[in-house]
């Protein structure tokens, strides 16, 4: 079951300052993902260097899902400023990954679904091809622009969630993952992601880094379920090197956008939840 | 100005029109909710001209909405069974302007303001992931908004009534919990 509720892009980020540094927009036409008619899907790209910003050095990355709607305003550049700003985060790179032209199509139910995942509707899922091109094609092509350290977090709400949970699970060696921390922000779990998991724990007790998974409360009882039951699996294997967090924000779909990353950010750098 | 209250104190002197809405609601915001409202109100005329009048309003406005996962097209009945549901409670204000040579239409807006009762409960299974569960969650939550009411009422005492009213989102909560989108149709019956 995915969570389809429908939820408001809430502009979120009115508490937090302006985004510093400096964004730039790019176009990246994949060679794995196709649309609905077949053709190669070209994505937008928004990168944010930070102030500073030195071709030299070596800078941890968040990759932000969805920027058509969670970059609109620079939301996750503005949540980045700010936590640098407070010394929360070193400087850091932000990529969001937006689709062309812009919209919550169809193209991001074929890119963040499983193929082995009923939809309701629309074309099938395809996010195997979607992690080929991030892995494949997204991160070199980012790592040969910018000057990257490696570390790298991969952040996504609603279907998206459930892609950065689906991408946790699948590295082929997960004690080297591609990305080392990973924010799925309020997805429904279906029991593709619990089959997903399952792949993981039995090719690995370790899995270094971090997962941090949210929920909007007033989805109800139908998400709930499935959601604290993947939380519970995740904690249970006590994945060796894997700092876990899991928080029910008291709000709506759209509400999450912002605390999710914000949160998790704060989580993965040591701060209490 | 002066006489313009003196006239309103005048008018207000008359005495207070009771109405009572009953009507069947459908809703929308996170899922979609069906639901059936009473909305009662107690005006009092405030300005009149030979074709029309204004009352100003004060009412209650209580509701309840179930919102089966049945009406929702991406929960998996196979797989989850369960529903949300609220009950709201809105003390309101507004004006209402009533026309015809009898008063017999009328058209309002009120703005509205109170709390929301909301819960959810159910079980979920995923047999071949070994999942099957169930939870429950309550919640009490502010909530303010505008409602647009119009009535038309051939009978004395008995007519038909349309509501539409929406949350302003931002102000207690953002969320869709506080309240939904709501229209609906019933019958407004004239108390006093």
């Amino acid at each position: 079951m995915r969570w389809f509720g429908f939820g408001i892009a809430v502009s979120a980020c009115a508490d937090l300052p302006p985004e510093t540094g400096e964004t730039t927009r790019h176009e990246l036409v994949s060679e794995h993902t196709v649309d609905e008619a077949g053709d190669p899907v070209r994505y937008a790209l928004h990168v944010r260097t930070p102030p500073g910003y030195d071709a030299d050095g070596a800078y941890p990355v968040v990759f932000q899902l969805d920027a058509d709607f969670t970059y609109a305003g620079g939301l996750a550049a503005r949540i980045v400023s700010a936590l640098e700003d407070e010394g929360v985060l070193e400087p850091t790179i932000v990529v969001g990954v937006g689709h062309t032209p812009a919209g919550l199509g169809s193209q991001r139910q074929i890119d963040f679904v499983s193929p082995d995942a009923p939809v309701p509707w629309g074309p099938p899922g395809a996010s195997d091809r979607f992690l080929a091109f991030v892995r494949d094609q997204l991160v070199p092509w980012i790592d040969a622009g910018w000057a990257t350290s490696g570390e790298r977090t991969l952040s996504g709400h609603s279907l998206g969630g459930a892609f950065a949970f689906e991408a946790f699970t699948a590295d082929p060696d997960p004690t080297d993952p591609l990305f080392r921390w990973h924010v799925a922000g309020d997805f429904g779990p279906g029991a593709d992601l619990f089959a997903a998991e399952a792949s993981l724990a039995a090719r690995t007790s370790a899995r270094p880094g971090g997962l941090h998974l949210t929920r909007a409360r007033w989805n109800g009882a139908a998400q709930q379920v499935p959601w604290e039951a993947l939380v519970a699996r995740v904690e249970e294997r006590a994945y060796e090197g894997l700092a876990l967090g899991a928080v029910s924000l008291p709000t709506d779909h759209g509400g999450t956008v912002a605390p999710t990353l914000e949160g998790a950010l704060r989580f993965f750098a040591g701060e209490a939840e | 100005m002066i006489p313009l209250l003196l006239a309103s104190v005048a008018l207000a002197a008359e005495g207070p029109r009771v109405q009572l809405d009953a009507v069947a609601t459908y809703s929308i915001g996170g899922q979609t909710a069906l639901g059936g409202e009473a909305l009662t109100t107690v005006g009092w005329k405030v300005w009149e001209t030979p074709r029309a009048q204004g009352d100003v309003d004060v009412g209650l406005w209580l509701g309840v909405q179930a919102e089966p996962w049945s009406l929702a097209p991406w929960i998996d009945p196979e797989q989850a069974r369960g529903m949300s549901g609220r009950v709201r409670l809105l003390p309101n204000v507004g004006h209402t302007i009533r026309f015809g040579e009898l008063r017999r239409f009328s058209f309002g807006v009120h703005l509205y303001g109170g709390a929301v009762a909301w819960w959810s409960q159910g079980q979920v299974t995923y047999p071949e992931a070994g999942v099957d569960g169930e939870a429950s969650d309550l919640a009490v939550v502010g909530d303010w908004g505008g409602l647009l009411r119009f009535t038309a009422q051939p009978h004395p005492v008995v007519g038909v009534s349309l509501v539409a009213g929406a949350p302003i989102f931002g102000a207690t909560s953002s969320s869709y919990v506080v309240g939904l989108f709501t229209v609906g149709a019933g019958l407004t019956f004239r108390v006093r």
